[in-house]
């Protein structure tokens, strides 16, 4: 017989004592386990993560260090070595204005990670903050959702264009608008959490022993929240880069002048039937850090949310 | 159910108000004046000020807004700035390459995404299962332009199959029509397809594990007829979703990829719009695609009740 796992033999005189009171032998249900840290178990259960990590890191990765790795300045025209085709010097060609297609294609990484990532953080503490305030206030609910309601019955591109046209495009203008067209999703996402923890008997008990609204949010109410926004974030972050490209590419996002994939695209559209390259590179770059970023967020959905792996 | 389709339709009328109110405040937000482009380059500040009176642009911003959607309710959504055309008039001339190419990405999205999503459902956990869904990943990462050049690349340029670019018009025969619509309504329709997949697969595997599907099990029904006709019809109120609100997708994704095959649709319209800054064509253009948005989720609202006739609302 055994005893919390161990054989008579391993207890101690108390344990041994306590033997007979001891529930007889109940099955694991927590089976020891060698203690590894949460990621590194995500890690090794999830490949699809460890692969998306490891694209979205050495994306980031040539982004920082673009200048360094880049031969050529991304803006340098050089009307001698107009369209050239890849080369030892350069790597993926050269476009119609002779600039380093390689170098561009490094520097477009920097705009569209940033792009994805500060929109993702931006969008998720705003996003947040309303979500809050809606789910836990009855009296703003309505006002707040019918506003999200509205800004989410405009297509999300179409929505942005309409922001863009207004402003001048630069890199932070384009950030607002997607921001802007990220926001309404993550409130509602956040709204329906709110709204069933706050049923909940844990919660009731802390109204009941005279807990302030605030203090229930940022110790009952918030924490829940966080790991269904880690999962949206990753979406909104994969959805901000294709946004910010599809702007560039139909001329209002970043400026022409700024190497960013959408532009480079941009550029590339007149002469793609003799010149692929310049679609086909960038629109793979994309592609890959898109997936990259969704196995990222799929992985972290089924891991956080196992009754969420089923669905969707 | 006639009271609950009457009160939907009614509950869409503040949410249209609240997009009305934003496109609105885009018009009125746009720098430049209208009244001075209308007068012309050498109008006098007097006669500027006299189209201005005519035109009611110094009445407060809330008159300014009612007036504007009694006009839209009318039919009227201002003259382009660029042609001095009617918007209303632009869009209906462009409407066919888009409501067409709309049409079938909808039928290639939808008839080849559910398919798959039930056959992953099916086999759930096997290869077969990890293939499909690993394809809807991919497909939901790609963007529409990557997809749409690539195969304007294959299928036009090397296998000269397909017209690469352009449009022709369903009464020019169906046949060409369809010829230059394939390729832009595949890459439009990957990503929905991606989608539908993956919303079909979890509702199906939710639906799958009920009672009344190993009774038709039990009673000796085909694996087929469980699937596509039992198990399927539960499943397809989370699908009508998805398809609905894919429809936003959808949209954006026409304007890149009319771009990137040179249909003379909407979506090039807007772009055209863009780059002219006329605001007026921009306005008019947001509001008709999120009407259309409304609408087709109005729709698929409506519809759950003929699908599903335990809701009752």
């Amino acid at each position: 017989m055994t005893v919390h796992g161990k054989t008579r033999r391993e207890l101690t005189a108390g344990e041994r004592k306590g033997e007979y009171i001891a529930a007889p032998d109940l099955p694991d249900v927590f089976p020891p386990q060698r203690r590894v840290g949460p990621l590194t178990g995500l890690l090794r259960r999830n490949k699809g993560v460890a692969l998306g990590l490891v694209i979205t890191a050495t994306m980031s990765l040539l982004a920082v260090f673009a200048p360094l790795i880049a031969q050529f300045d991304p803006a340098a025209i050089s009307p001698m070595t107009r369209l050239k085709p890849p080369s030892s010097a350069h790597f993926f060609g050269t476009d119609m204005l002779g600039r380093d297609i390689f170098s561009r294609v490094l520097y477009g990484a920097r705009v569209s990670l940033t792009v994805g990532f500060v929109v993702a953080l931006l969008s998720s503490v705003i996003g947040l903050v309303i979500g809050l305030v809606s789910g836990y206030f009855r009296l703003l609910d309505g006002v707040i959702m019918r506003v999200m309601d509205g800004l989410m019955s405009i297509p999300g591109i179409l929505l942005a264009i309409a922001m863009m046209a207004l402003v001048g495009g630069s890199l932070l203008t384009v950030i607002v608008a997607i921001t802007v067209v990220e926001i309404p999703r993550v409130a509602r996402l956040v709204r329906g959490v709110v709204l069933s923890i706050r049923e909940q008997a844990y919660v009731e008990a802390a109204i009941a022993v005279g807990s302030s609204s605030g203090k229930i949010l940022l110790r009952h109410v918030l924490p829940n929240t966080m790991a269904p926004l880690l999962v949206q974030a990753t979406y909104v972050c994969a959805a901000a880069m294709v946004l910010e490209s599809i702007l560039s590419f139909i001329g209002a996002g970043i400026p022409p002048s700024v190497p960013s994939w959408g532009n480079i695209m941009a550029d590339g559209r007149t002469l793609w039937q003799i010149k692929p390259t310049m679609i086909f590179i960038p629109a793979l770059c994309l592609s890959i850090t898109i997936l990259a970023i969704n196995l990222i967020g799929d992985g972290l959905r089924d891991e956080l949310d196992p009754r969420m792996a089923k669905k969707v | 159910m006639g009271f609950y389709i009457l009160r939907r339709i009614v509950a869409t009328i503040p949410v249209m108000m609240i997009v009305a109110f934003f496109v609105f405040g885009l018009l009125y937000l746009a720098p430049g004046d209208p009244a001075e482009i209308i007068a012309g380059d050498h109008a006098t500040p007097e006669q500027i000020e006299a189209v201005r009176q005519s035109l009611g642009l110094n009445e407060p911003f809330l008159v300014r807004f009612f007036e504007w959607l009694l006009d839209i309710v009318r039919g009227d959504l201002g003259n382009s700035v660029f042609s001095g055309k009617p918007v209303t008039e632009l869009i209906l001339q462009r409407l066919e390459p888009t409501l067409s190419l709309m049409v079938l990405t909808l039928i290639f999205a939808v008839s080849t995404a559910i398919p798959l999503g039930v056959i992953a459902a099916n086999y759930a956990g096997s290869w077969v299962d990890r293939t499909i869904m690993a394809v809807a990943v991919l497909g939901f990462s790609v963007p529409v332009f990557a997809t749409g050049y690539a195969m304007a690349f294959v299928f036009s340029i090397e296998l000269k199959w397909l017209p690469i670019q352009g449009y022709a018009d369903l009464s020019k025969g169906v046949g060409l029509w369809l010829s230059h619509l394939v390729l832009p309504a595949v890459s439009l329709g990957s990503v929905y397809m991606a989608l539908i997949a993956r919303i079909t697969r979890a509702s199906m595997l939710e639906v799958l594990h009920q009672d009344y599907i190993r009774t038709a099990r039990a009673k000796g029904q085909s694996q087929a007829r469980i699937l596509f006709l039992h198990a399927l019809k539960n499943a397809s109120i989370s699908i009508m979703t998805v398809v609905g609100l894919g429809i936003a997708l959808m949209i954006g994704g026409a304007v890149v990829t009319e771009s990137v095959f040179a249909i003379p649709g909407i979506g090039r319209l807007t772009i055209d719009a863009i780059l002219q800054r006329d605001y007026p064509l921009i306005q008019g253009v947001v509001l008709f695609f999120s009407f259309i948005y409304v609408l087709v989720n109005l729709l698929v609202d409506i519809s759950y009740t003929v699908i599903d006739p335990r809701i009752r609302y």
